[in-house]
This record gives C-alpha cells, sequence and structure tokens, in this order.
C-alpha cells in the first residue's frame, strides 16, 4: 500500500545556454584577470598573466575583483575591454 | 554573444561552481579544479600552481565551443561518491519536469526513511505532506500563488510548495500567513540570499515577529524564546528550513557550504517582547503601526549571551554588550552589515531609567563596540584597513577598530524573560534585514 505524497521542492525553469564563441589567445589580446579576494587568488592571476605574457607577445592585461561574499559589478566596462577572461574563485 | 571565461575552482568547491553553473543554464562551464585550499600555499608554490593550470585556461580559451561544453558537462565530480551528487537536475525531484505529487509507502516509519534519505529533512522525522494537510494548510491562499524565487536554485517558491514543507515541519495553519510573508521577504534582493545559502559561514536566516501576530501564533517573546518548547517557534523556524533546503536547494555539503553549520539552522524564529520594553519595537521604528503584524528576517549567526549582572548604569551595562559586539572573529569585523542585539528587559529597564533612547543606545556602540588591537592579527588588519578604513581609531588597525560604521548597523529590540542576560546576534554582513508586513489571503491585517 501506498500514500500520495506532496512533492515539497520547488519547481524550475531550466534552459541550457551556449558556450560562447573561443577565439583563441592571439598576439595584442586583451586578457581579463578576475578574482573574489579570497588569498592567495590574485596572486594565482597575476602569476598566470606572467606565463601568459612569456608565451604570447603584445598581450594586454585588465584586472577587476569582487568580494566573496557580494555579488559582482562588471558595468565598469570590463567585460567589453577584454577578449577572454580568466577567474580564480579560490580559497 | 557572451565571452570565453576559464573559471578556476578548488576541489572542495567543485560541485558548487558547477551546480551554480548548471542552474544558470551551462552544465558545460570549463571550471579548471585545482587541489583544496589555495589560500594555504606558500608565494612559490602559487606560482607553481599556475605553471600546472596555463595549458588548460589556453585550451578553454581555445577549444570549439560546443566541444568544450560536452567535454567539461561529461567529467565525473571527483567528490561524486561522497556528495551523492551528480547533477541538480536530472532523475530526481528537483527536475523541470518532477512530478507534482509522488507515492511513499503508508508505513509512518518508511515514509521518514524515504525522505530522509532523499535528503528533504533536518535529520529529524517529519509530518508527511499528504494532500489534506496540504489543504489545510493553504485554506484560503492561492495554491499556485507565487511568493519569489529561492535561491540558490532559484526554485519556484509557490503557495503550495511552502505549504508541503511547513506540513513537513509540524506547522499549523496559524502559522502558515507568517511564513509567507517570510518567504516573500528572503527574495528581496537586499537580503542577498544566494550568498547566505552557500557561505562557509554558519548563518541562517532568523525570522523575528511584531505586532498582535505574536500572541495570536503563539510565538514566545519571553523566557527561552530562542530555545525548545513552543510550538510556533519551533515549527516556523524549521518551515523555513525546509524552504531554504527543498525549494531553495541548499543541502549541507553540495550548495550549503558551511564549514560548521550552526544549531540555529533546525530553527531560529522568535517575537520582540514589546509588553516589557521601554522603547517602541522594531516594526514601528521600521514605519509599520503597532497594530501591524511583520516578519523580520536576517541573515545571521546563532546568539551570543552577554551576562552582566552587576552593571547599576546605562553605561555598565552598555558596556559589557559592546564588548561582546566586539567580536574580531565575526563577519562583520571585516565586512560590515548589521548586527542583532536583543537586550533582556531587565538590561533594557536599567538602561531606559538613565533616560537613553534607542538612537543613544546604538550610538553608544558606534563609539564603544571596539575590536582591540591587540586582538587584530597583521592580515587581518590588512583587510581591515583595505575593507572599512573608516572605523580605524588611528593610523593603522593597532589603536582598535570599531565593528559598525553608523549607529543604524545596529538592530535593537527588547526580548526574553526575567533575568540579567542579554544577547548578541552578529550577521553574515553582506546581507540587509527585511521587514514585511503579515496578512491574510485577503490582504487584510493580522
Amino acid at each position: 500500500m501506498t500514500i500520495e505524497l506532496v512533492n515539497p521542492c520547488g519547481e524550475f525553469t531550466h534552459t541550457e545556454v551556449r558556450l560562447a564563441r573561443r577565439p583563441g589567445l592571439r598576439t595584442g589580446m586583451t586578457v581579463g584577470l578576475f578574482h573574489n579576494s579570497k588569498m592567495n587568488a590574485e596572486a594565482l592571476l597575476e602569476d598566470i598573466a606572467q606565463q601568459l605574457g612569456d608565451r604570447v607577445e603584445g598581450l594586454k592585461f585588465r584586472r577587476i575583483s569582487k568580494e566573496s561574499s557580494e555579488p559582482a559589478n562588471f558595468s565598469t566596462g570590463f567585460l567589453e575591454e577584454c577578449d577572454v577572461v580568466v577567474a580564480a574563485l579560490a580559497d | 554573444m557572451g565571452i570565453a571565461v576559464a573559471t578556476i575552482c578548488t576541489d572542495e568547491f567543485h560541485a558548487l561552481a558547477r551546480a551554480e553553473a548548471e542552474i544558470l543554464g551551462n552544465p558545460g562551464l570549463p571550471l579548471i579544479v585545482v587541489p583544496h585550499p589555495v589560500a594555504k600555499l606558500r608565494r612559490n608554490e602559487v606560482t607553481a600552481l599556475a605553471e600546472t593550470v596555463l595549458n588548460e585556461v589556453i585550451h578553454a580559451w581555445t577549444d570549439d565551443a560546443v566541444t568544450l561544453q560536452t567535454e567539461y558537462r561529461d567529467r565525473e565530480l571527483e567528490q561524486a561518491v561522497r556528495l551523492r551528487y551528480h547533477s541538480l537536475f536530472e532523475g530526481n525531484y528537483n527536475s523541470p519536469d518532477a512530478p507534482a505529487t509522488f507515492n511513499a509507502p503508508e508505513s509512518y516509519d518508511a515514509t521518514n526513511a524515504l525522505l530522509y534519505q532523499r535528503g528533504w529533512t533536518d535529520g529529524l522525522p517529519i509530518v508527511p505532506p499528504t494532500g489534506d494537510r496540504v489543504e489545510a494548510m493553504l485554506g484560503d491562499w492561492q495554491a499556485e500563488t507565487l511568493l519569489g524565487l529561492v535561491e540558490p536554485k532559484l526554485g519556484r517558491a509557490t503557495a503550495r510548495k511552502i505549504a508541503a514543507n511547513a506540513v513537513m515541519a509540524g506547522a499549523a495553519p496559524e502559522h502558515f500567513a507568517i511564513l509567507l510573508a517570510a518567504v516573500r521577504a528572503i527574495a528581496q534582493e537586499p537580503f542577498n540570499l544566494k550568498a547566505l545559502q552557500t557561505t562557509t559561514h554558519p548563518c541562517t536566516v532568523m525570522m523575528l515577529l511584531n505586532g498582535p501576530i505574536t500572541e495570536a501564533a503563539g510565538i514566545n517573546t519571553t523566557y527561552n524564546l530562542m530555545g525548545q518548547g513552543r510550538l510556533a517557534n519551533a515549527a516556523l523556524g524549521r518551515a523555513l528550513r525546509f524552504v531554504l533546503l527543498n525549494i531553495g536547494g541548499a543541502a549541507p555539503g553540495v550548495l550549503d557550504r558551511s564549514t560548521m553549520g550552526t544549531p540555529a539552522k533546525f530553527a531560529f524564529c522568535f517575537g520582540e517582547n514589546a509588553v516589557d520594553s521601554p522603547w517602541q519595537p522594531l516594526h514601528v521604528e521600521r514605519g509599520f503601526a503597532m497594530d501591524e503584524s511583520t516578519v523580520t528576517v536576517a541573515g545571521v549567526e546563532g546568539p551570543h549571551n552577554v551576562n552582566d549582572h552587576f552593571g547599576r548604569t546605562a553605561e555598565e551595562v552598555l558596556t559589557t554588550v559592546a564588548g561582546t559586539i566586539a567580536s574580531v572573529g565575526s563577519n562583520n569585523s571585516y565586512l560590515g552589515g548589521e548586527i542583532l542585539v536583543v537586550l533582556g528587559p531587565e538590561h533594557a529597564e536599567v538602561i531606559a531609567r538613565d533616560g537613553l533612547t534607542k538612537t543613544d543606545v546604538k550610538r553608544f556602540f558606534l563609539e564603544r563596540a571596539i575590536i582591540p588591537g591587540h586582538h587584530i592579527s597583521e592580515a587581518q588588519g590588512q583587510v581591515m584597513a583595505r575593507r572599512v578604513p573608516d572605523r580605524l581609531l588611528g593610523s593603522d588597525w593597532r589603536a582598535g577598530v570599531r565593528i559598525i560604521s553608523d549607529p543604524d548597523d545596529i538592530m535593537l529590540v527588547v526580548a526574553g524573560g526575567s533575568g540579567r542576560h542579554s544577547c548578541v546576534i552578529p550577521s553574515f554582513g553582506s546581507t540587509r534585514s527585511v521587514t514585511l508586513q503579515i496578512t491574510d489571503a485577503a490582504g487584510g491585517r493580522l
């Protein structure tokens, strides 16, 4: 014997989006560095930036961070200026 | 559209990062996983870590988007066994096409075992949410009314779903309007529910009730009000926890990443003791009428006691409270935000007897709730100097740091029974409490 119960979980609308186009990494591109202010996140990005610069000439870098407990604010034009972004959400 | 991002996270947070990507519709987001914790690494070890991830970062910018999406979506979580988690939306009762009802064993014990195994409880037995019980909980409320989307999973909180969770928690129909108002409140943007639900901080959502509803619904406002013993406090707090868990999807260790948790996560609901308060209650301070009922939600830790049996004056009692507020280990020490101070009626009486208003008390805390410099490490002090420079008493943290920036960072209420105790409740920091009116289904006052 069974009884019928009401499902207590939320109702969800779930649609998949496609990943953005991948442009590769080429001379003269602008690379965005984004971290969440956790310990060593910024240092990790700076090391990655240096090593990227050793591999590909003429890269430019733009930097932005957020506080770990707050949403990011991308209204500063950061995304518009970058060709690719590397995000370090370390802890 | 969009921009190619390579995201680096640690293995401990891989499940959370992947879940958030999936909730936002992108389960194949390239997540580059490194061993946890990065925070403890020495400088040369960080450099070595950068070398190990460099090729994968470039790969995530370079390979075809569809190929990448498939590659990362199909990558197994290293923690999948421990977390019993693969996809948030596949093959369970959380999927978009999940059934509205399900069949469970007729036996109470077997039903409880099933719901516990599905992760829908707090560990203790629940009341099975049968259709009849859910209908009784709904009363005059429309079942499909949407009260909000509950982060982090953005579950649609309809009155029926909330009612099912209220039944499970043991709540009674006279509690339901309070719970609905609380769910509307937690969905407000300044509350920052997503961060509250997923943080490592041991916070929960506290419900504070004001107005006639406290007596009408049987809310405890006096002795042991934050402890056990009263149905309304226990069931309402528990019901909100079930909403956060089942509709918001904050399963411990998966989306709820709290390092320690807190007993306050089982239930944290109480009312202000307006009868024994010398001042206006919180809801009147916030613009509501005395005879309106409100719920205030706050993202907070559990309460910290303030024992002061000896203070003869307002200043003496408030000095002890201020010393308890000024805790270097609280989020508020560097994130800012609100701190709730619940004065016991006897402490409040001593303070009011000396002629102090609520505003005076808050100003006292602004001036005297100071973290001593010798309690602050250099690393912590540097963060404080960067984040809350207005609070430093000297040129750096060594002279001490105020724990609030503004008198209104203190929420002040009077509650509890007799005795010389008060309590301090630090918040998550990056959150603002929300107060909403509680109404009946027709919009009338309760």
